[in-house]
Order: structure tokens, then C-alpha cells, then sequence
């Protein structure tokens, strides 16, 4: 009994005391309101180094009118390419005629006749062709016999070469006509001469069996059309060719004057030409006009030692059996000899010339003939060209970006007032002889400003010295851009819409000196970021 | 009556307690009625002249944090890390430089006991797994600032260490003479499996000017699988792959005992005089070489100071790769041969006083020595042991950061069969839990909880009766 009572106070002890202390505690409510969380800091580098030269973006454009001369220094131009097509300056004349041959005239004795005719086929009378590779030409003879009239007809082409020759039997009682067509592709033709053409000669011979009235007549037709040479040698006459209004367009040259305006040191036109026609020219750029709306729709006239005319002579190209060697000449007027930087500075919107091509200008040198091989275009081109070296005299625009806050925050101030800072460090490494200074604040849609984040042109690029032509080293200038919860909270309550930028810049030393833009110029930068937060409620 | 007085006072003294909470397992140190309390110090000699031990099961849990220190009170509610009033300083007392958690389940198989003369010798076989988790406070102190400007994360304490082995022990212990005993134990360890990651240095700085990751350490692992980490000498690439072996295989690991082990137990108790006694033992002093293993140093150091580059460009798709490929060429690993794993040594130290011959207090320190961490407790206790057929412990726990917890031991003896348990946490406050502004109850949480501990097993008990010359019987 004893032992039984023992147990049960040791028993009931351990119970009593374990039930004592097993109650249920207070209840745990667990505030997981993120709007009461701390805030956290994430500090990182995003921009170690990067940084891009006007090469990398003269290869990131690909545009042909920006490149980068000799010297390094970066160039604008702008060129027209005027074709003039000379596919008539060795053109073989269309023949097609007929001719009667009164039998009479042409008899040689006995029943022996010969007929000669003269086919000219230089288009122009004071061009001469010496000799002509045939392409392609294809000629009909065509003969009806008079009647009674029988025997063997021999006809020849002496001045085809090989020679052309070809037989038949006549018989003036039949009533058809005798046709031929004689393809003289792959011929030589070595003219023959007269005082005015370059001709060559069907001569018809025939000792005829039988022969009819004396006072009759041998009809022929000759035609001979669409004759084209691979070579032509002789002398092609004084031709001219003009094409006028040839416009050369700076479309963007208004955007970029609105983007940056800038004043160039130098300003070069020229007019070139390449020559694969084997005759000399003469090339004149005439009536130039320059264009521009600013300018109360006026046009200037580019005057070069007071005409307004610029030309350039070329040679005939050199000939080999393989190729052609083509000749280039150019001619470029500058501010020394012309008024161009007046009247183009930086550059018109359009550029409008009148070309005119003279073919032989001053006559048939004998000692170098004119050929004609098939390339029938002389290659012309306008250009207009500037280095960079430029003056900005404090240069100001204004740029608007779209920046709907209220937008960006889904239009919930939750979505953005977990935000408690945000700043992002910037060290821009200025290698452009530039300096900028910017104000950047922000707006709502009735232009109201909101708040500044850079205020009284706050420096954001710092030109280096120049020595020598050229920058030195590269200018370091530290932007922070803060961002504060109060910001944010301004920027949704009062409806931020838009982010004006406003920048001012100048070249150095902008009173008194142009600065060249070399392709090594550009700009670097090291980003690094900072940021406090709440948690947000994604939910 | 002196013995009534002591009652109350345990009695006043439990009371006063507040906040009861889980505790360690300490309450088998000086239930001599249960043949396994020798496995806490190999001096202590059971009362059963011999005894064999069927079954065992230990569950051993352990965190540093409560929940109540993961999710603090702030007023009338509870606030979670990332709160602005939570008290990270109130956190890192309770974790210090790493948040552990750690468990251990141990089955016990087949052991025995018996005693010749003044020598007792014992014997055991163990299955013994152990896992353990580091996550280091720097870590966790994420949730305080983020990653501020200029700031040295020390992620050094991170690891993961899960092994298991077979522990064989034998043990002897002999009374020196009246007051004096002593004993050791030997044990002999095969290891199963096993998983730890070491790490030497392991840092994160974060900074407006760079990010910097530094880390040493190393992987290894073994069992019946494959585990191969290869680089691509071309594309720098890794590849990890994991492959159990075929069932025969696995039989040829399990009996390979290629992974073997030593520990070593000792211990002594001391008797002052009849009623004081003190008591002192070095357990699992020892260690596992894994000769079977895939293991790999690791070394990777990289700094992250923003991209570079140039050129006008819509993408950064080079210069995200050129990083990439830095991150790869910055990783390196190499084989390394055998490692050692060392278990955690645990030392005991207390003393004991006998009110009575079937009622005693104990006094008990534990500390245990891990790899970068200390834990010490200290354990209260109150044994009955009135009956050669019952005996009972109470007795309360303290952790230097918390974690105080009430505990208790039974030991139950119907014929020759001994059914012991003891639990070192006792579930005594529990909590409901609610999201602030929701009426839905979304759990339940024990919040002092630190622990999880029991302990239940059976054994074979022979000459109950007896401590040699001390009656288990209370006479009043």
C-alpha cells in the first residue's frame, strides 16, 4: 500500500508540475507587414570602364560620308555621282536604202558588169572610224535582176576583213529576189574614206551568160541595222553631253544643325571624273547653287575666281589588249579660291550644278587616236567635303523625354514608396574637346517643374588641353545622380510627365580657335550604383 | 523530515522556474538503474550485475535559435527578421558567429554487460548517424542591411557534414578502491556514409567599387556512389555527376572496411564522503578516416569591378561571356586523397549528492567541443530510485544562450525486461500561431523549443536486486 502511494506521489509531482508549466502561451501574431521592413542597401559596380571613340562609331554607323583621312582627322562629305552616257559617240549609223544601178552605166565590156557601192556608217561627219571590231551586225542584200539577165554574180567586201565574198547564179526571169544575209560578227572592218565618211564597199561583179535590155535596172536593197563594235578606233568628233540640275541632298543637315550647331574651319568642293572612254574630255560643273531654307529660300552661287564654273580635263585612258587603265582627274576649289566656307558653312541643305561633258575639246590629236571599247559612261562626281575642325560658341538645346512616373508605378504609390534612395555614380572620362554643362529637371504636363537634378548648367564634360593640335589626356568629371524617397513620392503625387534636359556646349577656347575631331576622340565611363529599399509588396 | 524539507525545496525551486523549456539529455547521467548511463561516463558502473541491451533509438535534435529568438516580440506581436524593430544583436546572441543545427539518431543493436569483482565490462554496437548544418550569421545578417557599401561578409561557418557509422565499443571500468573508479572504453568505427563540406575561408565583399568572392574548402564525400567533378580543359565548363553503384557493388562497399575509425571514452567518479561524490568523462574523443571518398578542394576567388569594354554596342553579350569565362577560369578544384572526420568529444563534469539512498541531486556540466563552436549546458537533477522496479529523474537544463528546459527519465523493470525512456523536451508551452490581420489560425509552434531529444530502449536486466551491497528497497 505504502509502495502503491509512493508511486503515486511521485507520479502526480511529475504531473502536477509538467501540467503546471504545459499551458498554452499567448498567441504568436506575426506582423509580416513589408511597409514596417527594414530598409536594405545593395551597393555594386556596374561600369568598370567603357568607353567608345568616334571610330567605333563611324564603323557602328557605316556611313560613307563620315570617314577618317590620313591624319586621323574625322571627315564629313557628302558626293553625287553623275553618270554621262556617251552610247552615241561611236555609234554605227542604221543602214537601210535602195539603190537602182542602170545596167548600162555599169557595163565593163562585153557582158562584163561591176557595180560599186559606198556604204557610209559614221553617225557624225566630222567623226572618223578607222576600224571597227563587229559585235554583233548582220547584213541584207537584197538583189532583183533585170530580165533576161543570167549568169554568175560575185559579190565582195573588201573591207571587211576577212574578206567577204559570195557567188550565186542570177536568172532576171525568175521573179524572185535574191536575198542575202551576211553575218559580220567577228569581223574587222577597216574603213575606206571619202572626204566625209567612213565607208566600206559592196562591189558586185558578173560576166553575165545571157544579157537583156542595156537601159534596164538592177535594184538592190541594203540593209545593215543595230551594227554594234567592240572597238572602235578613229576619231569621234567634238561631242558635248549635258545633264542639268544634278542635286546632291543633305537631308540630315538640318537635324544634326538642331542637335549640335557648329562652325567649320574649312570647307572643300570638287568635281572629279573617271575616264574608260578612249577620248579626251572636258568636264564643267556650271551654275552652282547652294541651298537652304534658312536662308529665305534664296540660292548662293558658288563663285571660283569669280565664275561660277569649275572644270576638270582628263586624258584618254590607256589601252592594252587586256584592260583599260582609266584616267581620274579632279579639281577642288577651298576657301582660297572660292567662296565656299561663305556660302556653306556648315553645309547647305542641297547643292545644284549643271554638268556638261565635251568629248575631243580641242579636236583629233593624230597621235592618240579615240577608241571606243564598249564602256560608253564617263563617271563624274560632285563632292562637298569637311574636316572636323569646328567651333561650338556655346551651343544650347533643350531635349524633352518622356518620363510618365505615374505611369511607371502602374499608377499604385506602393509600387514605388518602398523606395528609400537610389544613386548612381557616374566618372565620365572625357576625351572630346568639348565642354558640356547641363540642367536636367523634371516636369508635369503643364510644364511646371517638379525638381531639379542638375541645376545652373552643372558640368558634365570638361574638355582637356590641346596641345599640339591634339588632346592630351582624357578629363574626369563625377556626376552623382540621387534619387531620395521624397523624390519619388514627388514624382508620383504631383504626377511627374516628362524629363528636360538643357545642355550648353562649347569647343575650347571657342572665341579664338577651331579644334579637329580626330577618330580617337570619345568619351569613357565608370558606372556604380547604390540603392536603399524596402521590401516591396508584389503582392 | 530533512528529507521532506528537500522536497519542498526542489519543489519551490521548479516553481520558481519560468519559462520552462526544452533541455538536454542529461538526466541519464546518474540513472545507475539504467545500464546505459555508462555511455556517459565509461566509470559509471550499472547496478544490474549483468544486463544485455536488445534496442535502443536516440533522437537528438538541437538548433541555437529557437523560434522565439528566429521571430522576435515587438508589443503585442511578433516581428520576422526583415522588420525594422527586429533586434539582430538579440539573434546573434542566441546563434553567435553561425546558426547550427544539428541531429543525431543512433540505433542501439545488440550490447552487454556484467561485472567480475571490482571490474565491470561492457559492450555495444551502435548505428550512429549525425548531421549538422552551419549557416553562417553573416549570412542570415543579410536580412538586417542588405549589401551595404563597403561591407565584409565572414561566411567562414558554413558547412554541411552528414555521416553515419558503426560504433563498436568495449568497456571497462574498475573500482579503485572505496572512492575511487575509473574507466574507459574503446571504440572501434567503420564509417557508412558520409558528406562534409569544409571550409577554410569563405568571404563576400560588396562595395560600390567591386564585389569580391573568396573561398577555400573542400568536398567530400563517401558511400556506395561515384561522385566526379570534371572540368572541361577547353570550355572551362564543370560537370558534376553523381552514380550510385550496381547492388553488388554496393554490397562490395558495405564490407570493404575501408573507412575506419577510433574513439575513446574515459571517466572517473570520485566519493568525497558517503553523501558527495564528483564525477568527470571525456566521450567520443575520436575520429573516422575516409579512405573510400570523392573529395575535391575547392578554390575560387573572384572580383567583380563592372564590365568593360568598347565600341558602340546594342548588346553586351562578349562582355558578359568574357566574365563568365573569368568566373570559370577563377574556379579550380583538385582530388584529394583521404580525409578524416572527427567526432564532436563531449566532456562531463558533476557531482552528486545523496539525500537519501533512494533519492539523490545532481549537479552536471556537459560541454561539447565541435569544429568552430562550443555548447555547454548545465543540468539539475532529482533521482528517485525507490524501486528495484521504477526509478524516475526530473531534472532541468540550462544552455549559457538559452534553451532552459525541463527533462525526465523513466525506467520501468517487469521481470528481467527493462523499458527505460527519457525525454529532454517535454513539450510544455505551446502557441498559436496567426499572420497580423488574418483570423485564420496558420499553426501551431513550441516557441522556446531548442530541442528534440528522446531516448527509448529495452534491456535484459539480471540480478535486479542489486548494487553489490546497497539495497535498492527504501526502508522508512
Amino acid at each position: 500500500m505504502k509502495k502503491i502511494i509512493n508511486i503515486f506521489k511521485i507520479a502526480s509531482f511529475t504531473l502536477l508540475l509538467t501540467a503546471i508549466n504545459s499551458c498554452k502561451g499567448d498567441d504568436f501574431v506575426i506582423n509580416t507587414d513589408l511597409s514596417e521592413s527594414n530598409i536594405y542597401e545593395a551597393s555594386a559596380p556596374l561600369i568598370k570602364y567603357y568607353k567608345a571613340t568616334l571610330a567605333d562609331a563611324i564603323e557602328h554607323i557605316e556611313d560613307k560620308r563620315i570617314f577618317v583621312d590620313d591624319e586621323g582627322v574625322v571627315n564629313f562629305s557628302v558626293t553625287k555621282d553623275v553618270d554621262i552616257v556617251w552610247d552615241d559617240l561611236a555609234k554605227m549609223k542604221d543602214v537601210d536604202f535602195q539603190r537602182s544601178y542602170l545596167m548600162s552605166e555599169y557595163n565593163q565590156g562585153g557582158d562584163r558588169y561591176k557595180i560599186v557601192e559606198d556604204i557610209s556608217l559614221n553617225e557624225h561627219e566630222d567623226a572618223r572610224y578607222d576600224s571597227a571590231y563587229i559585235a554583233h551586225g548582220i547584213l541584207r542584200l537584197s538583189f532583183d535582176v533585170p530580165v533576161d539577165y543570167k549568169g554568175d554574180i560575185n559579190i565582195t567586201l573588201p573591207q571587211f576583213y576577212p574578206t567577204i565574198t559570195r557567188s550565186f547564179y542570177a536568172d532576171g526571169n525568175n521573179t524572185d529576189t535574191y536575198d542575202f544575209a551576211i553575218n559580220t560578227q567577228g569581223h574587222t572592218l577597216r574603213f575606206a574614206h571619202d572626204d566625209t565618211y567612213s565607208l566600206f564597199n559592196m562591189i558586185l561583179e558578173s560576166d553575165f551568160e545571157a544579157v537583156g535590155d542595156i537601159n534596164d535596172n538592177l535594184i538592190m536593197k541594203y540593209e545593215y541595222r543595230n551594227v554594234e563594235a567592240d572597238g572602235v578606233f578613229g576619231y569621234f568628233g567634238n561631242r558635248t553631253a549635258e545633264l542639268k540640275d544634278q542635286t546632291q541632298s543633305i537631308d540630315e543637315i538640318k537635324d544634326i544643325l538642331e542637335y549640335i550647331s557648329f562652325e567649320l574651319q574649312e570647307i572643300k568642293y570638287s568635281l572629279s571624273t573617271t575616264n574608260y572612254i578612249g577620248a579626251p574630255f572636258d568636264l564643267y560643273a556650271t551654275n552652282i547653287r547652294f541651298y537652304d531654307s534658312s536662308d529665305n529660300d534664296d540660292f548662293k552661287i558658288l563663285k571660283v575666281e569669280g565664275n561660277s564654273e569649275i572644270k576638270v580635263s582628263v586624258e584618254s585612258p590607256k589601252y592594252n589588249q587586256y584592260e583599260i587603265i582609266p584616267i581620274y582627274g579632279e579639281v577642288t576649289v577651298d576657301s582660297k579660291n572660292s567662296n565656299v566656307l561663305d556660302i556653306a558653312n556648315p553645309f547647305p541643305e542641297e547643292i545644284i550644278a549643271d554638268i556638261v561633258a565635251v568629248a575631243n575639246p580641242n579636236g583629233e590629236n593624230v597621235n592618240k587616236p579615240n577608241y571606243y571599247t564598249g564602256r560608253d559612261t564617263l563617271f563624274a562626281e560632285l563632292e562637298i567635303k569637311a574636316p572636323l575642325m569646328i567651333k561650338i560658341n556655346e551651343f544650347t538645346r533643350k531635349d524633352t523625354i518622356d518620363f510618365d512616373f505615374r505611369d511607371l508605378a502602374d499608377n499604385k504609390r506602393e509600387n514605388i514608396d518602398f523606395i528609400d534612395m537610389a544613386n548612381i555614380y557616374i566618372n565620365i572620362y572625357n576625351f572630346l574637346p568639348f565642354d558640356m554643362g547641363a540642367n536636367l529637371y523634371v516636369i508635369d504636363e503643364r510644364g511646371v517643374k517638379l525638381d531639379d537634378i542638375f541645376k545652373d548648367f552643372k558640368q558634365i564634360l570638361k574638355s582637356g588641353d590641346i596641345v599640339n593640335g591634339r588632346l592630351v589626356d582624357p578629363e574626369t568629371t563625377e556626376i552623382v545622380v540621387e534619387l531620395t524617397k521624397d523624390k519619388v513620392l514627388t514624382y508620383f503625387d504631383k504626377s511627374a510627365k516628362s524629363i528636360v534636359l538643357e545642355t550648353k556646349t562649347s569647343t575650347i577656347n571657342y572665341n579664338t580657335d577651331y579644334v579637329k575631331i580626330y577618330d580617337n576622340y570619345g568619351i569613357g565611363a565608370k558606372i556604380s550604383a547604390e540603392v536603399k529599399s524596402q521590401i516591396p509588396d508584389i503582392y | 523530515m530533512k528529507n521532506k524539507i528537500y522536497y519542498i525545496l526542489i519543489l519551490i525551486f521548479l516553481f520558481s522556474i519560468d519559462n520552462i523549456t526544452a533541455q538536454d539529455p542529461m538526466g541519464l547521467y546518474y540513472m545507475n538503474t539504467i545500464p546505459q548511463s555508462s555511455h556517459l561516463n565509461p566509470a559509471m558502473q550499472p547496478r544490474a550485475h549483468s544486463y544485455i541491451s536488445l534496442i535502443s533509438v536516440t533522437e537528438n535534435f538541437k538548433s541555437d535559435a529557437a523560434f522565439k529568438n528566429l521571430v522576435q516580440q515587438n508589443g503585442k506581436e511578433w516581428v520576422l527578421p526583415y522588420h525594422k524593430d527586429y533586434s539582430f544583436r538579440n539573434l546573434k546572441m542566441a546563434t553567435g558567429k553561425s546558426l547550427d543545427f544539428h541531429n543525431n539518431i543512433d540505433i542501439g543493436l545488440l550490447g552487454f554487460g556484467f561485472r567480475l569483482g571490482s571490474n565491470y565490462f561492457t559492450f555495444d554496437t551502435k548505428v550512429k548517424t549525425n548531421f549538422n548544418l552551419g549557416i553562417p550569421y553573416d549570412f542570415i545578417s543579410v536580412a538586417e542591411r542588405g549589401f551595404p557599401n563597403d561591407k565584409t561578409f565572414n561566411l567562414s561557418p558554413l558547412k554541411t557534414n552528414v555521416f553515419g557509422y558503426i560504433e563498436t565499443s568495449l568497456g571497462f571500468s574498475r573500482e579503485i578502491n572505496d572512492n575511487l573508479t575509473v574507466g574507459a572504453k574503446i571504440k572501434p568505427l567503420i564509417g557508412l556514409t558520409a558528406a562534409n563540406t569544409k571550409t577554410d575561408n569563405f568571404t563576400l565583399h560588396t562595395s560600390r567599387d567591386y564585389w569580391e568572392v573568396d573561398y577555400n574548402g573542400s568536398v567530400s564525400t563517401s558511400g556506395p556512389f561515384d561522385f566526379t567533378i570534371t572540368k572541361d580543359e577547353v570550355t572551362g565548363d564543370y560537370d558534376a555527376k553523381f552514380e550510385f553503384y550496381e547492388d553488388d557493388e554496393i554490397v562490395d562497399y558495405f564490407t570493404s572496411f575501408d573507412n575506419l575509425g577510433f574513439a575513446a571514452d574515459f571517466g572517473v567518479d570520485y566519493k568525497i564522503n558517503h553523501r558527495w561524490s564528483v564525477s568527470a568523462s571525456l566521450v567520443d574523443f575520436g575520429y573516422i578516416r575516409w579512405k573510400s571518398n570523392d573529395s575535391y578542394n575547392f578554390n575560387f576567388k573572384y572580383s567583380f569591378d563592372g564590365i568593360e569594354g568598347e565600341g558602340i554596342k546594342e548588346e553586351f553579350d562578349d562582355e558578359l561571356d568574357k566574365i563568365l569565362d573569368e568566373i570559370k577560369e577563377s574556379f579550380s578544384h583538385a582530388e584529394r586523397d583521404n580525409y578524416t572526420t572527427n567526432l564532436a568529444p563531449q566532456l562531463y563534469v558533476g557531482t552528486q549528492f545523496e539525500v537519501t539512498p533512494y533519492f539523490d541531486l545532481g549537479l552536471l556540466s556537459r560541454n561539447i567541443f565541435y569544429k568552430d563552436n562550443f555548447r555547454q549546458d548545465f543540468n539539475i537533477s532529482a533521482n528517485f530510485q525507490p524501486y528495484s522496479f521504477m526509478s524516475a529523474n526530473i531534472n532541468y537544463s540550462l544552455r549559457p544562450r538559452g534553451g532552459n528546459g525541463l527533462g525526465t527519465a523513466l525506467m520501468f523493470l517487469l521481470g528481467p525486461l527493462q523499458f527505460y525512456t527519457a525525454l529532454d523536451y517535454i513539450p510544455t508551452k505551446y502557441s498559436d500561431l496567426y499572420e497580423k490581420g488574418n483570423e485564420e489560425q496558420i499553426g501551431i509552434m513550441f516557441p522556446n523549443a531548442r530541442n528534440i531529444n528522446f531516448k527509448v530502449g529495452l534491456n535484459l536486466i539480471f540480478n535486479r536486486h542489486g548494487y553489490k551491497d546497497r539495497p535498492m528497497l527504501y526502508k522508512y
